[in-house]
């Protein structure tokens, strides 16, 4: 409001404006008969002014212009203070209307409370097509930038549509979280905790999801059980399925809100959250706060009638078959949350992540038809363009619709991760996956697998098992430049990671003197009588090959053994036969060297300690044709792998910096023809060549600086 | 006595502003990028949309309109007032100065230094720059008006002069400004006061800037042009007054809904549709002088220029009184019609009236009569027509369905549309004006290319009685 | 004067340009700024705490008023959308208005407490991650940028001079108050407090 002399200070300049406009305009006015089109006033710069009329419209136009304000500003606003006898303001526009179709519909839906009652129905009002229409254009509006326009939420957002619920998932529940707001807090351990007890109770609750697997050693689980019983258990409960009453979350599901990689839990818990939904109570009126409740029932209503139209019997097969193809192991970055992907494969062109699996809508490949679902596997046709190989479909492209159906369905049964996908970071011309349709037809063999008819049907289980899910050639055949499988070479072995993914043919397997049960014990337990599984080999049996049955694994060592087209077992061939240490041998040199370095864990006549390491006494891979990893294991050592509670063996030591590449060379030649009973020899060159390339990348060093990042 | 004209600085402006109209229309087509390709901000501090966009309109505003009307006033007041300008020295620091001022904006502006005012931007030790060498330009100008040896001052002059002492007042009233430190400060006016006084200058500099210096510089060149004589002096002093007039008012046209009191919002609405008069007169003035030579209107680019740039002026003062009425307001205030709506203005008027003045100008004051290509000048025409004519359209679809969605309820009084909908909806209009833009920047690089070949051509190509005219 | 002498003397040009150019300021600029004292008499706004300042500042240099404007109209969709309808006693403390004139992105008024601080922060460092089709620029470089709290004060000082009471203990505790916090911990605490 401007005081009186203000706004009688305003009218005066406006009507003085308007004085020297009509000035203007009238004595033009006047004098424009006057006016000759022809005649030349001027001349500037031979520019001429000649003197036309004034368009007589024009001058109307601005007589009615004048009169039309005058009149405006009697009826409204404009002159200071004076309102107008329109009484018009501008806030009197905001009208807000609602014509009852609303109510109408939610009292037609036959939901008590809008009639006063007694309480809403949401599950009767979700039956309503007009309610969850006007429920859907609220969502969208209100909810989706947090919780997604699916309402299956992202990280910090919870997933609407899941029967999980902070506070219980009843309908007063709903109602009053969209009226009044929730504000669920956790305070922060940070200053309470040591940064390894924070690490030790996230680990415990990161355990607390059995399926998991974890890289943390079985000590730290134990501190932080006792943490949590001490710290958490009051909100959390002792169970770890937390209080509705509070909003303390179940921690033993694989809901994670917050995220739920091993890294998420621990800021969470450093942190603690702060996590507020806000209130709806003052934008929303009662009805369009129980449209929108009916809008997400609906959909809550949908996701369990989807669940439910699974068949527990194929999701049950689906995970066996996601066990023995190893879905999991690379569509979990490490410590992450099942199935979320971020697992980095470092190619020559740049690293490709693992992408997100699980069933969210946004994140996860909730939008995938089965179709779509079984192009990805089968083809390498992701929705978003081909898939890289690293992605194993020139191997699944073998697992039959009956399987990859099973799988499709235990994948939809999962929670959905709310894990955003890592970009690639592939470098040009590598990251245009238009390229890859190139790469598909030069190297991408779709012949079906031949099942020959002389064979038994444990072997063609066996070669289904591992050409296709099992995807063993993967690794161990050996790959061109443009990084695909040499179709001549199969099962010949590849050096991934800086170890050997050693050769598996028929070949190898008989003379190194693998049998059946050698192999069934290796995939199903990761130790046999050949010895043990380590680096990425442990990580199969860990993640696959053990929660397979020992039936589908003899079916596989059948077919290995016996081999196929291109790996034909040569009759020639002949097991090796090592003799071990004889008197005479354990008085020369090597054996000193062996004894003091070896020996010690090993045994003195290489037939391994309990507990401490395996035997090296017939060990395939001492007997191994190719020394690859004999020199790399003496060179990098090893760390044990927590392959089953109390039955590790101890890490093995780094020998980079204890023997010189000559000793080392002499002792693996000299056990290699003793222990493994081959007798080709080791040279001073071919471990310093190695030690060269394991140094470069920094692999070298054992357990301890294996825990680094690879960079 | 023609010789004692001082020339020389007038070809550095030209050329300068023919400089800063291809950099502020290049960022501009960047921005225009990043609204559809969002990476395009390169996740960098100094590359994003929201430090790239002050530098966009002060590149076009500021360098290429200021830089094109000093250098053309400059020598239209020499000219037509038949006297040398009032003092060389102060030409030259009036230039320099103002080119110190756009390197700074360049420095500063990427580099967050604003103070977020739209169009006033600029932090305070630049606006006291800009102060000192608007001053020394209105004193230049004013100076050589006043030692003229011609009785009249002729019309343009008067534009150039309104313009002049108009942004003097608004920017200074607009800018002042508490330092805090040598790059931050805060507007001495806070909330409505400080919308008010904002929107008195933001349309002002429309008005002035945009408007009154180039129908300056208009009056002049359309009659050089047409070679005929300005069809109505009496509607030049109508056009003028009324612009000056009614201009100064409408700015709260801005502010129609806001929080600004009813009877403010209200004169801003009423100002901006009589407004409507004195801008089509000034077009019509404009218009019937280049009617006046229609067999050389058929043929000539300059003319053609000149026609579609009183063309898109009449549709674009018809456009903003019609959007300062409160209905259609309602719909369009926010959204992208009304970038489409200043575009259709600054590339349709400001931008072709610019064009043509160069494409007139440029080889003349070189001692040329022709420009090297025709068929280039014709390509330039057509490619910001159809540039123009793109980006229009575009934002007219995008920002009236925008305006819509927005305000678009259900029958029970709920919202139709998410604001993430309306988004989804303008991005293909946003790849639409991209590709408007990017004709329209294409047309400016043909005519650079014309002006290289132009200017490059040997001494044969020039007319021996226009050196005397036009050289320094 | 208007018709004939204007165009023959420069005096009375530059004259008559001014003194009708100067009605408008005359009749709604400068008026209102005689309303201010009033505006601040019936005003429940708060003044902004050093860190929401600091960010202010940042969304200022930012250039987030390019896209957002903060300025809900009195019209039923509108109020529906954003929330409250704007008055003018709420932006007494803004000095100076970042009303805006573009809604590339939303209207951001009433933002405060409308999204939690996780919201905000996955927001800004990528937009896209929380809302997939949005264009807005990622600000990556918000969460590594910390506040020195070195010129804090000086700003406070300068606003009490103009008109916003801060007291001389919350000006000597501004420093400490934003001290080593990242820009984007001022920005979201500036953004949570819009609306309040």
């Amino acid at each position: 409001m401007l005081t009186t002399f203000w706004s009688s200070w305003v009218i005066l300049v406006v009507l003085a404006f308007f004085a020297v406009m009509i000035y203007v305009v009238g004595s033009y006015w006047r004098i424009n008969k006057d006016a000759d089109k022809d005649r030349e006033l001027y001349t500037f710069d031979g520019v001429g002014e000649n003197d036309a009329k004034i368009p007589r419209i024009l001058l109307l136009a601005y007589a009615i212009g004048f009169v039309a304000v005058a009149i405006f500003f009697l009826l409204y606003p404009g002159m200071g203070n004076w309102g107008g006898l329109m009484g018009w303001k501008s806030q009197d526009e905001l009208q807000f209307f609602a014509d009852g179709s609303l109510t109408e519909a939610i009292q037609s839906a036959g939901a008590g409370e809008s009639t006063g009652s007694g309480a809403a129905n949401l599950e009767q009002l979700a039956q309503s097509d007009e309610v969850i229409g006007y429920g859907a254009t609220l969502f969208k509006t209100h909810c989706a930038a947090c919780h997604g326009d699916d309402a299956q939420g992202q990280k910090h957002f919870p997933n609407l549509t899941d029967d999980e619920s902070l506070y219980g998932g009843s309908d007063q529940s709903i109602l009053h979280a969209i009226e009044h707001g929730r504000h669920g807090v956790m305070v922060g351990w940070r200053d309470v905790l040591t940064d390894q007890q924070i690490e030790n109770v996230s680990a415990y609750v990161a355990s607390l999801q059995p399926e998991r697997q974890l890289s943390v050693s079985p000590v730290s689980l134990i501190s932080g059980e006792e943490l949590f019983s001490y710290n958490c258990s009051v909100c959390h409960g002792d169970d770890a399925k937390g209080n509705q009453q509070v909003g303390a979350s179940d921690l033993t599901d694989a809901v994670w809100v917050h995220g739920g990689s091993l890294e998420d839990i621990e800021n969470t818990v450093r942190n603690g959250l702060d996590s507020p939904m806000p209130a709806f109570g003052d934008q929303l009126n009662r009805e369009q706060i129980l449209a929108l409740a009916a809008f997400i029932k609906r959909k809550q209503l949908q996701s369990s009638k989807h669940l439910a139209t699974l068949n527990g019997a194929t999701i049950k097969r689906g995970e066996y078959l996601a066990y023995a193809g190893d879905c999991v192991a690379c569509h979990t970055a490490e410590n992450g949350e099942l199935f979320g992907g971020g697992l980095p494969f470092p190619t020559p062109f740049g690293n490709v992540y693992s992408t997100n699996i699980s069933p969210h809508r946004d994140k996860g490949i909730g939008r995938y038809t089965y179709d779509e679902f079984a192009r990805a596997v089968r083809d390498g046709k992701g929705k978003h363009g081909n898939l890289y190989p690293a992605m194993p479909y020139t191997s699944y492209q073998y697992v039959t619709d009956e399987d990859t159906q099973a799988l499709w369905q235990f994948l939809q049964s999962l929670p959905p991760v709310n894990r955003e996908n890592t970009p690639d970071t592939m470098m040009f011309p590598s990251n245009i996956r238009m390229g890859l349709g190139a790469w598909n037809l030069a190297f991408f063999d779709r012949d079906p697998l031949s099942y020959p008819g002389d064979k038994s049907e444990k072997w063609k289980r066996g070669k289904y098992l591992t050409l296709g899910l099992g995807h063993c050639a993967e690794c161990h055949t050996p790959r061109n430049l443009a990084q695909a499988m040499k179709s001549d070479a199969p099962m010949q072995g590849n050096v991934i990671d800086y170890w050997n993914a050693p050769d598996i043919t028929a070949n190898e397997l008989y003379e190194n003197g693998w049998t059946e049960k050698d192999i069934v014990d290796f995939l199903k337990t990761g130790d046999s009588a050949k010895g043990t599984a380590f680096a990425g080999m442990a990580d199969v049996v860990k993640n696959s090959t053990r929660h397979m049955s020992r039936e589908d694994l003899s079916a596989m060592a059948t077919y290995l053994l016996e081999g196929d087209v291109g790996n034909v077992r040569d009759p020639a061939r002949k097991r090796l036969a090592p003799s071990g240490f004889t008197a005479a041998d354990k008085q020369r040199e090597e054996y000193r060297l062996f004894a003091e370095t070896c020996g010690a864990c090993h045994g003195q006549d290489g037939e391994g300690r309990k507990d401490i390491a395996p035997a090296l006494l017939g060990n395939g891979i001492i007997a191994h044709s190719e020394p690859y990893n004999t020199i790399a294991v003496v060179l990098r050592g090893l760390s044990p792998d927590y392959l089953e509670p109390n039955r590790d063996y101890m890490p093995m030591t780094s020998f980079n910096d204890i023997a010189g590449d000559g000793q080392i060379a002499a002792v693996i030649t000299f056990i290699r023809e003793k222990l493994g009973g081959r007798d080709t020899p080791v040279t001073r060159e071919m471990v310093r060549d190695l030690r060269r390339t394991l140094e470069k990348n920094r692999v070298t060093g054992g357990f301890h600086e294996q825990e680094l990042p690879p960079q | 006595m023609e010789a004692d004209y001082n020339i020389r600085v007038v070809k550095y402006f030209i050329v300068t502003a023919l400089a800063w109209a291809l950099v502020g229309m290049l960022v501009g087509l960047m921005l225009a990028a990043q609204l559809y390709w969002p990476a395009l901000n390169f996740d960098s501090e100094y590359f994003q949309f929201g430090r790239l966009r002050p530098l966009h309109t002060s590149g076009v505003i500021f360098g290429f309109t200021v830089n094109i009307l000093m250098g053309t006033s400059l020598y239209i007041v020499q000219r037509t007032g038949r006297t040398p300008l009032f003092n060389n020295t102060l030409a030259w620091m009036v230039y320099w100065g103002w080119q110190l001022v756009l390197m700074l904006a360049v420095i500063t502006l990427p580099l967050g230094f604003t103070t977020s005012k739209e169009y006033a931007e600029l932090e305070w030790p630049i606006d006291i720059l800009i102060a000192v060498v608007w001053v020394m330009y209105a004193v230049l100008f004013f100076g050589t008006v006043g030692k003229r040896t011609v009785k009249h001052i002729f019309v343009s002059n008067w534009f150039f002069g309104a313009f002049i002492i108009v942004i003097a007042m608004i920017f200074i009233v607009n800018n002042l400004e508490y330092p805090v430190s040598l790059w931050k400060s805060y507007s001495i006016y806070s909330g409505t006061q400080d919308a008010i006084v904002q929107w008195w200058w933001g349309h002002n500099a429309v008005g002035f800037l945009l408007t009154a210096g180039i129908i300056g510089m208009n009056y002049y060149f359309i009659s050089k042009a047409t070679e005929r004589p300005i069809y109505s002096y009496r509607l030049s002093v109508v056009n003028f007054w009324g612009l000056v007039g009614f201009y100064t008012w409408a700015g709260t046209h801005h502010l129609i809904y806001s929080s600004v009191d009813d009877w403010v919002q209200n004169l801003g609405i009423i100002m901006s549709l009589l407004l409507w008069l004195p801008s089509w007169a000034g077009a019509f003035n404009n218009l019937m002088t280049l009617l006046s030579n229609k067999e050389k209107l058929k043929h000539d680019f300059v003319m053609l220029f000149f026609l579609s740039a009183v063309i898109y002026y009449a549709l674009a003062t018809l456009e903003g009184p019609l959007l300062s009425i409160r209905w259609f307001n309602m719909v369009a205030h926010n959204t992208e019609w009304i970038v489409g709506h200043v575009h259709s203005a600054a590339l349709g008027w400001v931008a072709m009236s610019g064009f043509a003045v160069f494409y007139y100008f440029i080889p003349r004051l070189w001692g040329y009569t022709e420009m090297w290509s025709r068929r280039l000048m014709k390509w330039h025409f057509w490619f910001s027509h159809i540039g123009i004519t793109l980006y229009a359209v575009a934002l007219w679809i995008g920002g009236i369905g925008q305006g819509y969605m927005w305000l678009k309820q259900n029958a029970d009084g709920s919202l139709a549309y998410s604001f993430v909908e309306s988004m989804n909806f303008v991005g293909p209009w946003f790849l639409m004006r991209f590709i408007g833009g990017a004709f329209f920047v294409a047309g400016v690089l043909i005519m650079l290319y014309n002006f290289y070949r132009t200017l490059t051509q040997s001494w044969d190509a020039r007319e021996p009685a226009r050196e005397v005219a036009y050289a320094d | 004067m208007l018709t004939k002498e204007f165009t023959q003397s420069v005096w009375i040009l530059i004259l008559s340009v001014i003194a009708v150019a100067s009605l408008s300021l005359l009749a709604w600029v400068l008026p209102n700024l005689f309303t201010k004292s009033e505006l601040v008499k019936n005003s429940t706004a708060k003044p902004f705490t050093a860190l929401q300042l600091a960010g202010r500042d940042i969304y200022i240099s930012e250039g987030c008023a390019n896209c957002h404007s903060q300025m809900v109209r009195p019209l039923a969709a509108e109020v529906a959308r954003y929330g409250r309808f704007t008055t003018a006693e709420d932006d007494i403390y803004e000095y100076p208005n970042l009303w805006g004139s573009k809604r590339t992105g939303p209207d951001l008024a009433n933002l405060g407490r409308k999204y939690s601080y996780q919201w905000h922060e996955a927001h800004l460092r990528d937009p896209r991650a929380v809302v997939p089709t949005s264009i807005m620029p990622a600000y990556p470089w918000l969460f590594e940028k910390r506040l020195s709290g070195e010129r804090i004060g000086r700003k406070m000082e300068v606003l009490r001079s103009l008109g916003v009471p801060y007291t001389d203990a919350e000006i000597d505790r501004a420093r400490l108050e934003v001290r080593n916090k990242t820009y984007a911990q001022a920005l979201i605490a500036y953004l949570q407090s819009l609306g309040e």
